[in-house]
C-alpha cells in the first residue's frame, strides 16, 4: 500500500477509517513533535507526550542505561533530566549527525545517528499506537531542514524505516514549507505577498523566502525566491558561548578547568546554559548559582552581558538574512519588498532577534511571531500529508484555508565528478535555484576501454556543492554509482569510445532526494540501443552497485 | 448572523485564576474562541498568576518570566494577585503604593502584548475579563480606573459563572436537563449543577471537594520525594536547600507521576542536588497505592455523574487521566479545557457570534462564614495539637501565607506560634457539609519554635479566636469582647471555598477605652441579601 492507494480510496471512495491515521514529524534537534489529522476537528491536532499536562514537543535526547544485566533506552524528557547520571550514554542533537559517516559506541555495539533517531521517531509513533491500538499509518510525512543534504534526507529516511514506517509511505518536507502550510491556514496570504520565514531553531537556522504567486480557486500557489541559513547555527551553538562562559567563571573562582570537572557537573552545566538563555528572553538580569562548587558561588548576568558575548553570532545571523535577500534566485531582494516575516522556532523568541531584524527591515509591523512556534512544522507536515492523501478535497472536510501549491527550489548544486586532464572537478547538473519539478538533467557518457570488462562498466560520483565557487574536496558526496555488467549488444563489435551511456539526475519533487537513471543510447547510427535503463538512488556510505542482466 | 472580524482586530478574554491566567481571542477566519498559547506550544498555554518588581529597574515582570526571577535581589513577588484583587489590598514599594486595580493593569498590559508578537497590527478591540465573584465585586469598583489605562478600546468586567453560561451556550448545552459541572482545581474538586430555565441559567455550587484538590495529591507526591529522600541519605531532617531543589523536583514529577501511572510504568525518580546523585523506583503499585483513598472518594462521587451523561469537566485536575478512566465511551467525553476564558472571548463576540442574550444566576450561594476576629497582644490562650508532619508544619509557619492553610487542610490541627498577631482559627471539615472551617489567617512570617511529629504539643496563640458561626444566607453572631489588652477588633467573612478572609468593618475600641468600659457585647447581623450590620455594647463589668 502507497500514498496512491490510500488516496484513491479517500478521493475516489470517499473512505476515511476512523483507524487510519495521517501524520506529520518535526524531527527537530532539540525537540520532536508529532502531530496527525483529526477526524473530529478537521486539522491537525499535535500530541501531547506529557498525556494531559501540554508538554507537547519532546526532547530529541536518547539515552542507554546499563545497570547490571539490564539494558534499556530512554528517550525524551526522562532521558534529558537524567542525563546527569548517565553523561556517557546520553545522546542529544542527533540530528546534526545525520548522513555523517558518525557513530555511537556503547555497551559493546556501535550505533549510527539513523539508529538513535529510530528510536527518537518510534517513540512518537507509538503515542499514536497507544492512543489506538487498532491505528493504521496510511502516510507520514517528516520535516527536514531546508538545506539538509541528500545523505541527510536519506539517513532520515532510513531513520522512519528502522522505526517500522512504510517506506511506501514516508515524505519528506522542508521545514519552511511546513512552517508556511501551518501560517497559511491560520492566517489568509495574499497574492505577490513575500514571505521570509525565519525558522531558527536548536541546530539551524532556515531562512526562506516565498512569493504568493497566485491565490486562484481552491489552492494558492507559493514559489521560493530565495533560500539561506546554516546547518549549525542555532540556539545550541548559543548554549556553547554560555557554556564556555561558565567554564570561565569556575576557573576564575576556583582554578578549575573543564577537564577537572566531574562528568555529571559538566551535564548540569549544559542544562544551566540552556535555561540561563531561556531565562534571559524574558527578564533582563539573573542570578546562576554554582551549587555542585564547593565552595559555593553564584554569579549575576544582565541581558547586555549576554548579548554582547554572543554578538559575532549575532553579526553573523545578521549576515546570512541580508546574503539571503541579496542571493534571490531572480535577483536583489529588498527589504522593504518583505511584507511579511514570520519567526519561527524556540529560539526566534530571543530579543535581539527581532531587533536584529528590525534593523535590517526598518519596519516593526511587518514582524509576526508565531502562534506555536513549537507545533508550527509537524502542523504543517501534517497538513500536506492530507494534502496528499486528498484528504482535504474530502466531502465532509471543511478547513479554513486554501491548499497550497509550491514551486520550491533546489537548495545546492548537484553534479558530477570528472576528471579533466587528469584533474578532478565539480561538473554541474542541476543548478541552485532550479525549482524541483524541472530538476532533471541529462549527461552522455562515453565507455571506453580495452577488455570487455572495462567496456561494460561505468562509475560516477555524484556530488552536492553547498556553495558558489567550493572546492570539489568541498563538496558533499551523495554517492558513488558503480554500474557493471551493462548488456551492450553486439558486443565485442562495437570498439571503444562507440557506446553512449545517458545518465539523467533528478530531485524528487517531494523531499528533494537525488535520483539518476542509466540508460544505454547505442552509438550514433552505427550501433543501435539495446534499449536498457535502470534507476538508481545513490547513497553516501555504501556505494551502489548495479548489476545489470 | 454571524458576522466577520478584520484580520487585525482582536476580542480577547482574560480568565484569571489564583493559580494561573489564559488568555484567548476570537479567531477573525472562523470565529471560534482560540486560546493563545503563551508558550508558543513548549508547555502550558496559560501563565503564572504572579508579578514581580525590579527596584533597580523599576519594571514589573509577569508569569513565567517573575516565577522564574523570583530569587532576585530587590526584587519585590507578588505571588498572589488574585488574592491582592479579592481583598482589595495595595503593595507599597519605596513609598509608591500600587493599589490592585494598578496591578491588574500592569499585568494584563504585558499579557495582552502577546496578542502584538503574533500580530503586530492588532487592535484590540475589546477586553473582557473573567473572575470570581468576589474579585468581581472590588474590579467594578474600579472599572473607569481599568478602563483609562488598559490597552484596549474596551474593557469589560464578567464573573465565572457567565463565563460558563456563554461557553455552555456556544456548544448547544442549554436544553433542558441539568448539566453537571465538575470543575478539578487546585484548591478543589467543585460540583456545580446547571440548569437552564425561562431564558436563565441557574448555576448551583453543590459543594466543594477539598481533600481531593491537586493540591492534596501534590503534597503527596511532595511527601513520596522528601520520603525517598530521607531514606537514602539516612536522615531526618532535610535541610533549607535540599528542600528548594526537592519543590523544584516537585514540579516535574507531579507530571511524570501521572504520566507514568498512565503508561503503567514505573517512575524513576532522580535526585541530580545529593551527593552522589542518585536514584530511585517507584513501582505502579506504590502509585497506585498512594493515590487509592483519592480515586475511590472520586470515583464515588463522579461515577453517578458519568453515569448520567450530562456532565461537563474543567479545570487541570483533568489533566490527569485517571480521572476519565471511569467514563466508558471515551469519545464522548464532554471535556472542555479552558471553559472561562472561552466564554469570556464568547462574551465580548457574542454578537458577531449571534449568541443571544444570557442571563446567569448562581443558586445556594457558595456558604458564607463570618467571624469576629480579635487581636489582643496580652491574652494567651493554648489549645493541644496532634502533628502529623514536623517539616509540614514548620513549612507552613515559615511562610505565613497562603500555604499555611494548604498544609494543614484535612490534618485538623492549629499551629504554634509564640509570636503575635496570628488570627482565626476555624475547625477544617474535608468532606462537603455545612460544617465550619478551619483557617489559619497569619499576619507575619515570624518563624515559631518547632513541633515535633506525632506528639501533642501545647501551643500557644497570641491571638483570641472570637466566636465564629456559618450563615447559610442570613444569621446573627454574638459575642463579649474583653478589650482591656484587645488591640484590634474586625468582623470578617470568608466563603467556604476560600482560605483568606474578607475583613468588613473595623471597630474602634478607643471610645470605651476612653470611658474605661472594659467588656463589650458585639452582635453581628447578616441579612438575606448579604449585607452585615455590626453593633456593639458596652456591657457592665
Amino acid at each position: 500500500m502507497n500514498w496512491e492507494y490510500y488516496r484513491d480510496l479517500i478521493v475516489k471512495d470517499g473512505r476515511f477509517e476512523e483507524d487510519w491515521y495521517i501524520i506529520g514529524i518535526d524531527f527537530g534537534t532539540t525537540n520532536s513533535v508529532i502531530s496527525y489529522w483529526h477526524k473530529g476537528h478537521n486539522c491537525p491536532e499535535p500530541i501531547d507526550m506529557s498525556h494531559g499536562f501540554s508538554k507537547i514537543p519532546m526532547p530529541s535526547v536518547v539515552q542507554y542505561r546499563r545497570e547490571g544485566m539490564e539494558a534499556e533506552w530512554v528517550v525524551g524528557d526522562e532521558a534529558l533530566r537524567s542525563m546527569k547520571l548517565y553523561p556517557d550514554t546520553t545522546i542529544s542533537s542527533v540530528k546534526r549527525k545525520m548522513g555523517e559517516n558518525a557513530t555511537y559506541e556503547f555497551g559493546g555495539a556501535s550505533y549510527v545517528p539513523e539508529v538513535i533517531s529510530a528510536k527518537i521517531i518510534k517513540h512518537l509513533v507509538d503515542e499514536i499506537r497507544h492512543m489506538n491500538p487498532n491505528s493504521v499509518v496510511i502516510g507520514v510525512v517528516v520535516s527536514v531542514p531546508y538545506d539538509f543534504d541528500d545523505a541527510a534526507k536519506k539517513a532520515t529516511i532510513r531513520a522512519c524505516q528502522l522505526a517500522g514506517l512504510s517506506d511506501k509511505l514516508i515524505c519528506l518536507i522542508e521545514e519552511p514549507k511546513a512552517a508556511a502550510l501551518a501560517y497559511n491556514f491560520r492566517q489568509e496570504l495574499k497574492k505577490d505577498e513575500k514571505i521570509m520565514v525565519f525558522d531558527f531553531g536548536g541546530g539551524t537556522l532556515d531562512i526562506t523566502i516565498f512569493e504568493v504567486v497566485s491565490t486562484k480557486g481552491d489552492a494558492i500557489s507559493m514559489k521560493v525566491i530565495s533560500e539561506g541559513g546554516e546547518s549549525y547555527h542555532g540556539g545550541d551553538n548559543i548554549d556553547e558561548y554560555i557554556l564556555r562562559l561558565l567554564y570561565n567563571w569556575i576557573k576564575d573562582e576556583t582554578g578549575k578547568s573543564q577537564k577537572d570537572i566531574a562528568l555529571e557537573n559538566q551535564a548540569e552545566l549544559m542544562t544551566m546554559a540552556r535555561d540561563f538563555k531561556e531565562r534571559l528572553s524574558g527578564v533582563k538580569q539573573i542570578r546562576v548559582p554554582f551549587s555542585f562548587i564547593v565552595p559555593p558561588f553564584a554569579k549575576k548576568i544582565t541581558r547586555d552581558d549576554f548579548e554582547e558575548l554572543i554578538s559575532k553570532f549575532v553579526k553573523k545571523t545578521r549576515t546570512l538574512v541580508l546574503r539571503a535577500l541579496r542571493e534571490g534566485a531572480e535577483g536583489t531582494i529588498e527589504p522593504s519588498e518583505i511584507s511579511r516575516i514570520l519567526l519561527e522556532g524556540g529560539s526566534s523568541s530571543m530579543p535581539w532577534v527581532k531587533e536584529m531584524l528590525v534593523s535590517i527591515f526598518n519596519n516593526e509591523v511587518i514582524i509576526y511571531s508565531s502562534e506555536k512556534p513549537a507545533l508550527d512544522i509537524a502542523i504543517g507536515a501534517t497538513y500536506y500529508a492530507s494534502m496528499k492523501l486528498g484528504v482535504l478535497s474530502h466531502q465532509d472536510i471543511k478547513t479554513f484555508g486554501k491548499k497550497v501549491n509550491f514551486d520550491v527550489t533546489v537548495p545546492h548544486d548537484i553534479g558530477f565528478l570528472m576528471d579533466f586532464d587528469k584533474k578532478p572537478a565539480f561538473h554541474s547538473m542541476i543548478s541552485r535555484g532550479t525549482p524541483y519539478s524541472l530538476a532533471r538533467k541529462t549527461q552522455i557518457f562515453t565507455l571506453t576501454g580495452e577488455t570487455e570488462e572495462e567496456m561494460t562498466t561505468l562509475d560516477i560520483t555524484i556530488l552536492e556543492r553547498m556553495n558558489k565557487g567550493d572546492s570539489v574536496d568541498k563538496c558533499h558526496l551523495i554517492g558513488h554509482v558503480h554500474i557493471k555488467d551493462l548488456p551492450i549488444k553486439d558486443l565485442p563489435r562495437r570498439p571503444s569510445g562507440k557506446t553512449y551511456l545517458k545518465v539523467t539526475l533528478a530531485m524528487e519533487e517531494e523531499g528533494g532526494l537525488v535520483k539518476g537513471e542509466v540508460e544505454d543510447m547505442g552509438y550514433q547510427k552505427a550501433f543501435e540501443s539495446n534499449g536498457f535503463k535502470v534507476g538508481f538512488t545513490p547513497r553516501r556510505h555504501e556505494s551502489v552497485t548495479i548489476e545489470v542482466e | 448572523m454571524i458576522q466577520s472580524i478584520e484580520d487585525y482586530k482582536y476580542i480577547v478574554g482574560v480568565d484569571i485564576g489564583s493559580q494561573s491566567t489564559s488568555i484567548g481571542y476570537l479567531s477573525q477566519s472562523n470565529l471560534e474562541p482560540t486560546i493563545l498559547d503563551m508558550s508558543g506550544g513548549y508547555k502550558d498555554a496559560s501563565i503564572p498568576t504572579v508579578m514581580q518588581y525590579s527596584k533597580p529597574d523599576q519594571t514589573w515582570l509577569i508569569g513565567d518570566a517573575a516565577k522564574s526571577n523570583a530569587d532576585m535581589e530587590a526584587t519585590i513577588y507578588i505571588d498572589q494577585l488574585l488574592n491582592c484583587i479579592e481583598h482589595g489590598t495595595s503593595v507599597t514599594i519605596d513609598g509608591v503604593i500600587f493599589s490592585y486595580d494598578q496591578l491588574l493593569v500592569e499585568y494584563l498590559n504585558q499579557l495582552l502584548e502577546h496578542v502584538r508578537h503574533i500580530n503586530p497590527k492588532a487592535v484590540i478591540e475589546k477586553v473582557v475579563i473573567s473572575v470570581n465573584e468576589m474579585a468581581y465585586d472590588n474590579l467594578v469598583l474600579k472599572i473607569d480606573e481599568l478602563k483609562k489605562h488598559i490597552q484596549a478600546l474596551g474593557v469589560i468586567i464578567i464573573k465565572d459563572q457567565l463565563a460558563i453560561g456563554r461557553y455552555m451556550q456556544y456548544k448547544s448545552l442549554l436544553g433542558k436537563t441539568s448539566v453537571h459541572i465538575l470543575d478539578y482545581g487546585y484548591s478543589a474538586l467543585k460540583h456545580y449543577i446547571a440548569r437552564y430555565e425561562d431564558n436563565r441559567l441557574y448555576i448551583r455550587h453543590i459543594a466543594d471537594y477539598e481533600a481531593l484538590g491537586c493540591y492534596v495529591i501534590e503534597q503527596k507526591i511532595k511527601e513520596l520525594l522528601l520520603d525517598i529522600y530521607r531514606t537514602q541519605m539516612h536522615i531526618e531532617v532535610i535541610d533549607e536547600i535540599s528542600l528548594l531543589h526537592i519543590d523544584q523536583m516537585l514540579f516535574q514529577y507531579y507530571v511524570w507521576f501521572f504520566q507514568k501511572m498512565a503508561e503503567g510504568k514505573a517512575l524513576k525518580v532522580f535526585y541530580n542536588f545529593a551527593f552522589p546523585p542518585f536514584k530511585a523506583t517507584v513501582d505502579i503499585k506504590q502509585m497506585e497505592e498512594m493515590m487509592i483513598h483519592i480515586m475511590d472518594e472520586y470515583s464515588k462521587l463522579c461515577n453517578p455523574i458519568f453515569e448520567s451523561g450530562q456532565y461537563i469537566l474543567m479545570g487541570n485536575g483533568y489533566r490527569m487521566s485517571w480521572t476519565k478512566n471511569s467514563i466508558e465511551k471515551k469519545d464522548e467525553i464532554k471535556e472542555y479545557t479552558d471553559v472561562i476564558v472561552k466564554g469570556a472571548v464568547l462574551e465580548g463576540g457574542k454578537d458577531l457570534v449571534g449568541l443571544a442574550n444570557l442571563e446567569v444566576s448562581q443558586e445556594g450561594i457558595t456558604q458564607v462564614s463570618y467571624g469576629i476576629l480579635v487581636k489582643d497582644k496580652a491574652t494567651r490562650s493554648t489549645t493541644t495539637i496532634n502533628t502529623s508532619s514536623n517539616k509540614i508544619i514548620n513549612n507552613a509557619i515559615k511562610t505565613g501565607s497562603r500555604d499555611t492553610y494548604k498544609e494543614l487542610i484535612g490534618k485538623g490541627v492549629a499551629y504554634q506560634t509564640e509570636s503575635e498577631p496570628i488570627g482565626l482559627i476555624i475547625d477544617n471539615q474535608s468532606t462537603a457539609g455545612p460544617e465550619h472551617l478551619m483557617h489559619i489567617v497569619t499576619y507575619d512570617d515570624t518563624v515559631p519554635d518547632e513541633v515535633v511529629a506525632g506528639r501533642t504539643t501545647e501551643v500557644s496563640i497570641a491571638d483570641t479566636v472570637a466566636t465564629m458561626g456559618t450563615v447559610d444566607n442570613a444569621g446573627t453572631i454574638e459575642t463579649v469582647v474583653t478589650i482591656d489588652t484587645v488591640d484590634t477588633v474586625e468582623t470578617v467573612d470568608t466563603a467556604r471555598t476560600m482560605d483568606v478572609y474578607k475583613v468588613i468593618k473595623t471597630i474602634s475600641l478607643d471610645d470605651y477605652k476612653e470611658k474605661a468600659i472594659s467588656r463589650i457585647s458585639l452582635i453581628m447581623t447578616i441579612d438575606e441579601y448579604g449585607k452585615v450590620d455590626v453593633r456593639t455594647t458596652s456591657l457592665p463589668l
